[in-house]
């Protein structure tokens, strides 16, 4: 669906940003896009949607290169920025206005998404607040049903029960035929969501796995001061560490939730080591 | 809710649908402006009518008509300045960036509000203005409208042709700078004339400064109004395409940086 292939990018001469970076998203899985501030998340999904232009490499939209921004592509294809200025028009002026470039936008959906977040589609859109605004074009985006969505920090600027609200959404879409793509710095917010996590670190994709395939071959354990358990990354916590192990030196009866903060935490701290747990380096 | 077709040419639709979309992004100004254009000049109008301000009525009714043609050409390139305001900051550049329409749609879209629905709005709010004018001298100044406005047959079309040529540059503008659109590109223009300018002195003083006469004919024995207008087709036709070609291919290459 979306083939990202030897990807090299800088916004100056000399301050290389990606580096052969290459990453393949297929349809039927919500991937999380992972990385510190200022990885190139933002980046990438600007190529991924043909707003920049690699300076080597390609992406490609279900073989159509983004950098075309042809309309085929492009009506496939929905980006939801984590800043953004709407148009000067109200929200149904913008559904009436907008959704005819989509040919799987689905009315019902949408009416069903803005009830649920509660947006007032009669207002102008530029005098919402931001997280009603950015609920707007979230709502505006599931309905579009294309089958590339990109977003990028969904729930900044969302409150706490837009958030839920959000995840709740996401979790009841059929996207068997869709591929998402949420960016975040903000792992916890959408850990329960995603099917496989991607991170970017030093401008390469360092990991990218699937999370069934994570909970198979790691393990995530509260160790007690006491205990003498070896670990591959931990962290220490009140009366012990929280610790990624390995699946198969641990009792599966002692372990807990997949922690995906904790593991994008290990992922960044100790590249190599978690790259060695699955044997193949991510890229 | 009806789709558009998602094919890789030209397509009408697609291109009604984006003019829809920039007229409804743009309604409150061009409402705004034209309304405040037309009670102006009105006002300007009337108040001359009433108080004997300035030449005689007739010259008075040209003499607005002449704000009108001015305020035609300043508000028209400060418009098309503006047309891609959009992708003037990253934040709302893929609003515009990411709709499904070919660059050539957006282009021609723009092209097509601000010159060509531009054009022939203003001519129609001022057909108006000369009606209302027309329709208040008879009832309350108590005389026929004289239509004597100094202009001839050919003045508009000129008008219009020099609009066109300007138009084309501001929209190159439009798509090349990051902001103060209007100022940069008008400065653009000063600084491209004043260099042809100087060029021109140097170069004449260098060969002859006789040859001065050979510029001021026109070729062709292209002599007249007919002649001029003629001229002005010529070197503006090819020019405007050019300009739009080049606006084509930097709206094509625009990135979010």
């Amino acid at each position: 669906m979306i083939s990202i292939k030897k990807l090299s990018f800088a916004f100056k001469k000399g301050d290389t940003l990606f580096k052969d970076l290459s990453l393949e998203l297929e349809v039927g899985k919500i991937y999380g896009l992972f990385g510190l501030n200022g990885a190139g998340k933002t980046t990438l999904l600007n190529h991924m949607s043909g707003m920049l232009f690699p300076a080597k490499g390609e992406c490609t939209i279900n073989g159509i290169a983004a950098r075309d921004r042809s309309p085929q592509m492009l009506s496939d294809l929905f980006l939801v920025p984590e800043q953004f200025t709407l148009p000067a028009m109200t929200g149904e002026e913008y559904t009436k206005i907008h959704a005819p470039f989509y040919p799987r936008f689905d009315e019902d959906q949408f009416e069903s998404v803005i009830k649920e977040f509660k947006v007032d589609t009669k207002a102008m859109l530029q005098q919402l607040s931001y997280g009603q605004q950015k609920k707007f074009l979230i709502a505006f985006a599931l309905a579009t049903n294309t089958r590339a969505l990109l977003m990028d920090e969904p729930t900044n600027g969302l409150d706490i029960p837009s958030k839920s609200q959000f995840r709740r959404t996401v979790a009841s879409l059929d996207y068997s035929d869709r591929c998402i793509v949420i960016s975040t710095h903000q792992v916890r917010d959408l850990g329960a969501m995603i099917d496989q996590i991607s991170v970017i670190k030093n401008g390469e994709i360092v990991f990218d796995r699937g999370l069934n395939e994570v909970r198979e071959k790691l393990v995530f354990k509260k160790i007690k001061t006491e205990e003498s358990v070896d670990y591959i990354y931990g962290e220490e916590i009140l009366g012990g560490v929280q610790a990624i192990c390995r699946a198969e030196s641990v009792d599966e009866e002692t372990t807990g939730e997949l922690d995906l903060e904790l593991l994008f935490n290990a992922i960044i701290e100790r590249t190599h080591a978690i790259q060695k747990e699955f044997k193949t380096a991510a890229v | 809710m009806k789709t558009l077709p998602m094919t890789s040419g030209f397509s009408f639709e697609r291109f009604l649908q984006v003019t829809r979309r920039t007229l409804q992004i743009k309604r409150r100004t061009y409402t705004l402006g034209y309304s405040g254009t037309f009670i102006g000049l009105y006002a300007l109008w009337l108040l001359a009518m009433l108080f004997g301000v300035g030449p005689a009525e007739a010259e008075t009714s040209a003499m607005i008509l002449g704000i009108g043609i001015l305020i035609y050409h300043v508000a028209g390139l400060v418009l098309t300045a503006t047309t891609f305001s959009e992708l003037q900051s990253p934040d709302s550049a893929s609003q515009l960036l990411t709709l499904p329409a070919t660059t050539s749609e957006k282009l021609f879209s723009s092209w097509f509000i601000s010159f060509i629905l531009y054009t022939l709005t203003t001519l129609v709010v001022l057909a108006a203005l000369l009606l209302l004018m027309f329709i208040t001298s008879g009832l309350f100044f108590g005389e026929s409208f004289k239509f004597a406005f100094g202009i001839t047959a050919l003045e508009p079309i000129s008008n219009i042709l020099t609009y066109m040529l300007y138009n084309s540059i501001f929209l190159l503008g439009a798509v090349f700078f990051r902001g103060n659109n209007f100022l940069k590109t008008a400065f653009s223009i000063l600084l491209f004339f004043l260099l042809i300018g100087i060029q021109s002195i140097i170069f004449i003083n260098l060969v002859s400064p006789d040859s001065i006469q050979t510029f001021s004919r026109f070729p062709f024995g292209l002599q007249g109004e007919l002649g001029r207008l003629l001229l002005q087709l010529i070197y503006t036709l090819p020019l405007t395409a050019l300009f739009l070609v080049f606006s084509f291919f930097r709206l094509k290459n625009r990135q979010v940086v």
